[in-house]
């Protein structure tokens, strides 16, 4: 009666085995794996790297465009258009004498409509690129094109 | 691998997101809705967003800023039904600015049939200038064509541009001067 017990007990004190190699066989495609993870992470960083490095580039490779205007009694101008989200704060032009204020801005291909915000109350399109007065919003407009 | 993902998120601009930081809440919904729809139907987003901002920055109550966004998101369709698929994205806005300076459709297509595939962004965008000065649509697309069948180069017209403009700050009627300098360029050939 107790010999089937004992065969039993017998059987599961014994070790466990393998057969032999299948433990390099696990170890061996744990490697591989971590070799293609290895591969593969610079590559998507190299790509993001190079998407983020083509995008600034872009920008870095527009054409500095020189915006000025004349209006001697303004104390303040600021340039407000697509290039800057409309912003009134963002661009600030300078005054560089006699009235006159400048500013410089890049600008990357494209069509962009903009004006002159003078003392935070008048705009004033730019008397050099004076665009159809804009119907939807009444104030001036004016527009440049890079090519 | 998250140092380049972020430098790519920052380099990536999200204007959408100017939607709801300077617009109120129901004015921003609706513009968003039209931008996903022209974005879409295949049109360029960012002028919507910028004349939703430009009328939020001009002081304009929420209904017309919707209003002149969606009157974009017509005109850029239109522009791109007449100029074709692959007019680039400044050439469709161009081709709005002129529809909405009283240009037509039909106008934007003979010339878009003159021109081949000669971009036509700086024609539209100077002669759209021109109609707000009083050139009659009729008579301006008819010129325009003359001068693309002359394939008058765009420098050109950035010259006569600068010059209608020198006339008009000088006080003088620009449009017989207009009228002078593009028959000099393409004269109307007797029948």
């Amino acid at each position: 009666m107790t010999e089937p017990l004992d065969r039993m007990i017998a059987t599961l004190r014994r070790q466990p085995s393998v057969a032999e190699g299948f433990e390099a066989g696990v170890m061996a495609a744990v490697a591989r794996s971590r070799r293609r993870r290895r591969a593969v992470a610079p590559a998507l960083g190299l790509v993001a790297v190079a998407a983020a490095a083509a995008l600034g580039l872009d920008r870095r490779r527009g054409r500095n465009i020189e915006f000025s205007l004349d209006v001697p009694a303004a104390s303040r101008v600021t340039l407000v258009g697509d290039f800057n989200d409309w912003d009134r704060g963002r661009t600030p032009l300078v005054p560089v004498g006699a009235g006159r204020w400048e500013a410089r801005v890049k600008l990357t291909r494209g069509l962009y409509r903009y004006a002159y915000l003078v003392d935070d109350r008048r705009w004033i399109a730019d008397p050099a690129r004076p665009a159809p007065a804009d119907a939807d919003y009444g104030a001036a407009l004016s527009l440049v094109t890079i090519r | 691998m998250l140092i380049p993902a972020v430098l790519l998120a920052l380099a990536i601009q999200a204007p959408d997101s100017l939607l709801r930081e300077r617009l109120d809440l129901p004015t921003a919904r609706a513009v968003e809705a039209i931008v996903d729809s022209a974005v879409r139907a295949g049109l360029p987003g960012r002028p919507l967003i910028q004349k939703a901002l430009e009328g939020q920055t001009k002081g304009a109550a929420g209904p017309r800023i919707v209003a002149a966004v969606h009157l974009l998101y017509e005109g850029l369709g239109q522009a791109r039904a007449a100029l074709g698929s692959e007019a680039a994205d400044d050439e469709l806005q161009a081709g709005a600015i002129w529809l909405r300076s009283g240009g037509t459709v039909a106008q934007l297509i003979r010339m878009r049939r003159t021109a081949g595939t000669r971009p036509l962004t700086t024609v539209l965008t100077v002669s759209a200038e021109w109609l707000g000065r009083g050139w009659p649509a009729a008579e301006a697309s008819a010129s325009l064509e003359r001068l693309l069948r002359a394939d008058v180069p765009d420098t050109a017209f950035l010259t006569l541009r600068a010059d209608v403009d020198r006339v008009a700050r000088q006080g003088a009627a620009v449009l017989p001067v207009l009228r002078e300098r593009v028959n000099r360029l393409a004269p109307v050939r007797n029948p």
